[in-house]
């Protein structure tokens, strides 16, 4: 386990945010802070092992000795109200488990420090389509690549770190690959465009577009994933860009891909921006609205209660309202489901063969979904 | 190697009112191999994702051998997925295709060598090894997918609709090198599939779900034979059971099953069955198979009491086999399937016999078969 990785465990256990700093490179943007900032930036406070309290915020530097001054590092937790035995709990626990613990790489604290202003930007509302030049990392960012999102669900126990995960891609993927860690269960990852397309070029007759190779790929990342480094968790993907010019908005779209995606589909993990224009649209609706219209359609309450009569809509939307292909996917007879599509235009007035029904019916469907949050 | 049980499993996914599987309970024998199967949306993927930790389990236990394994991740189960898509790596050959969950627990060189050598031979893929996944066929990858998972020697292989990418032909080829293969490693197999054919022909047990509710779990000839109600009875078999709504009616010499142009006397023992359980004069829906309808003159001399006239809609000669779609049975189709060699023509009459000792007999509301488990 490494520094990020006992980083991100402690923000799930004690549910605040805990931010890694390195100590040197803190010290140097503290000139412009409170006078006991200067003070504990000048007696180097952070360098003793232990708690520091500065300012109502919590420092907990956990080794010192590890190495020279400017690898040093603490964890800043803003809570002034933390118990003593909270503390002490914590220390004991990175004090065990940091006695292995390698320092970071250069990347890691540079990748950090790009989650953290995303982050920053992000719960600020604010879409800077430049990333400022003090971000590290930012000479990297100017290659096409491709963006996932990750959004983990699962038992905190079967959940990886930033350097299991790290190591995992760049086994799999030929190029560099980045991993930004957003928030503990949030991680960004960056895939160089080439490892997504270059098959294209080799694709041959059967011409696939850009869009369905990315689909693909985030298919085999997700078995990837799924298999070797976490199980319960959802991933966005969109299309390739140079991350240093309108990064903020398009995590901001992958974001709202995977919440939109496990809204209306929740069986789905792979969530893509340009399936989900429907959705967006219906999402949009304002409250009020949405409640209107499902009201009046008459009948769709008992409909909707019938989980036979909501699979069988489902499939019928998805086979293309093909009667014949939608009896052969629900494996009943075709009578039997113009029976069940005839029972659902007796209650809710909606006959699903036409087209304009049908597309009621279907917005009906999707505004019910977000009805029942 | 292990089993697997589920003991009273559900999942419900958040802001949906209903659960998407319900009380499931499976108690799944070292080196079985077992087949869930049902239409779209009745729960089967998702029981399969619990089980190999892509889902959580909202209620109930799931245990790996004697561990519970609720809170355990996917690559601490000791299991191995293979997935409907078969993603392999594109910039990696065969060879380190297979050996690359190996690489990363960090499994030692030579025994890596040995195992993916090993599967390769077992799938016969040895001579792929060096390609790149471009230059495979969709059988050949499927291959290399399941090489991946053997190689991992896992105590359950679990498998999502692995041959739902294959054509027709590919898929009955691969249906029977799976079925061969997990006998041949003796390893515990849950299989998802929403094709009857693929689950009568591979599994030792099925398990047939509709609307996230086991409907029945049985060996393939006990569910074909067997079925507990109208679902399973129409879910397995092609073509499909015929079912004919229709009243039982007590007369001097026996029990009739009675329908539009159709009076069938049922079997004594079958009779006394649905006497005992206060039957007759209901309306209750017969199931008939299609191959319990007899054409040949001398099923007819001896069942005198079970023949019947219909008017042939459509003939479809098979060769070995013929199925005859039959109208004006208690108003829907009804098929049978006679021998290739009939001389039946479409839009004539024809008169034939029904197997009745075969047939089943469902109750019109519950849709409940009478006969079930009945011995």
């Amino acid at each position: 386990m490494n520094v990020q990785d006992i980083r991100s465990r402690l923000e799930s256990v004690v549910n605040r945010p805990v931010e890694l700093i390195e100590i040197g490179e803190w010290q140097g943007q503290q000139r412009s802070k409170s006078v006991e900032y200067q003070n504990a930036v000048k007696t180097n406070t952070l360098l003793s092992t232990g708690w520091t309290d500065i300012d109502s915020t919590w420092f907990f530097t956990a080794n010192p000795e590890l190495a020279d001054d400017e690898e040093q590092w603490a964890f800043r937790i803003f809570d002034t109200n933390l118990l003593p035995a909270m503390r002490e709990l914590i220390a004991l626990l990175v004090q065990t488990v940091t006695s292995e613990v390698v320092t970071r790489p250069q990347e890691e604290s540079e990748v950090q420090q790009l989650g953290r202003w995303l982050a920053e930007k992000l719960e600020h509302d604010e879409s800077p389509q430049e990333l400022p030049d003090a971000l590290l990392l930012k000479s990297r960012l100017f290659t096409e690549m491709i963006p996932f999102l990750l959004i983990c669900e699962g038992a905190q126990n079967t959940l990886g770190g930033y350097e299991e995960l790290h190591q995992l891609l760049s086994t799999f993927l030929e190029r560099d690959v980045l991993v930004v860690p957003l928030h503990g269960r949030e991680w960004l990852l960056f895939v160089d465009r080439l490892d997504v397309l270059e098959v294209s070029e080799e694709r041959g007759e059967e011409e696939e577009s850009d869009r369905e190779l990315i689909e693909a790929f985030g298919l085999g990342l997700y078995e990837l994933i799924a298999s070797e480094w976490t199980g319960i968790f959802n991933l966005s993907v969109t299309d390739p860009l140079q991350p240093a010019h309108g990064l903020v908005r398009a995590v901001r779209l992958l974001r709202e891909s995977v919440f939109l995606g496990k809204t209306f589909h929740v069986t789905r993990n792979v969530h893509l921006p340009w399936e989900l224009g429907l959705e967006r649209l219906v999402y949009s609706i304002p409250a009020a609205q949405r409640e209107r219209f499902i009201e009046e359609v008459e009948g769709l309450d008992v409909v909707l209660e019938d989980g036979e009569v909501l699979t069988t809509l489902e499939t019928f939307f998805l086979m293309n309202c093909n009667v014949s292909e939608t009896a052969k996917r629900l494996y009943i007879h075709r009578n039997t489901l113009i029976y069940r599509l005839d029972k659902i235009k007796q209650e809710t007035g909606l006959d699903v063969r036409n087209f304009g029904d049908a597309v009621l019916m279907k917005l009906a469907l999707l505004l019910d979904k977000v009805t029942k949050d | 190697m292990a089993g697997v049980r589920l003991e009273h499993i559900y999942k419900k996914y958040a802001g949906s009112d209903k659960a998407t599987v319900i009380d499931v309970n499976l108690d799944i024998k070292d080196k079985e191999f077992l087949v869930l199967v049902g239409p779209s949306g009745c729960g089967k993927s998702t029981t399969l994702r619990m089980i190999a930790g892509l889902e959580e389990i909202s209620e109930g236990k799931l245990y790996i051998g004697d561990r519970v394994v609720n809170d355990v991740a996917p690559k601490d189960r000791d299991i191995a997925m293979v997935f409907q898509s078969y993603a392999l790596y594109p910039h990696m050959d065969v060879y380190s295709n297979m050996a690359f969950g190996l690489k990363l627990r960090k499994v030692k060189k030579d025994e890596i060598e040995r195992r993916v050598r090993e599967a390769a031979k077992i799938l016969d893929i040895e001579h792929l090894l060096e390609r790149k996944p471009k230059a495979l066929s969709g059988g050949q990858r499927q291959r290399v997918a399941l090489g991946r998972a053997i190689v991992r020697d896992p105590q359950v292989f679990l498998m999502d609709e692995p041959l739902s990418n294959l054509d027709a032909k590919l898929r009955g080829q691969m249906r029977a090198e799976i079925t061969k293969l997990v006998k041949r490693l003796e390893t515990t197999c849950i299989y998802v599939t929403h094709d009857q054919i693929e689950a009568m022909t591979m599994g030792d047990r099925i398990v047939v779900m509709k609307d996230g509710i086991i409907q029945q779990a049985a060996p393939p000839e006990d569910l074909y034979n067997n079925p507990t109600n109208i679902f399973v009875a129409g879910f397995i078999g092609s073509p499909t059971m015929n079912f004919i709504n229709g009243t039982l009616i007590d007369e001097a010499d026996g029990l009739y099953f009675q329908a539009q142009n159709l009076h069938v006397e049922i079997p004594r023992g079958k009779a006394q069955i649905l006497r005992e359980k206060s039957m007759v004069g209901k309306e209750v829906i017969l199931g008939l198979r299609p191959e319990d309808v007899h054409e040949e003159p001398v099923f007819l001399e001896a069942s005198p009491k079970t023949v019947f006239t219909a008017s042939v809609e459509v003939t479809e000669n098979l060769g070995h086999e013929m199925l005859l779609y039959l109208t004006g049975l208690g108003g829907d189709t009804t098929i049978a399937r006679v021998d290739g060699r009939s001389s039946v023509r479409e839009g004539s009459q024809v008169q034939l016999a029904i197997d009745m000792n075969k047939a089943h007999i469902f109750e019109r509301e519950s849709e409940v078969n009478v006969f079930y488990d009945v011995k």
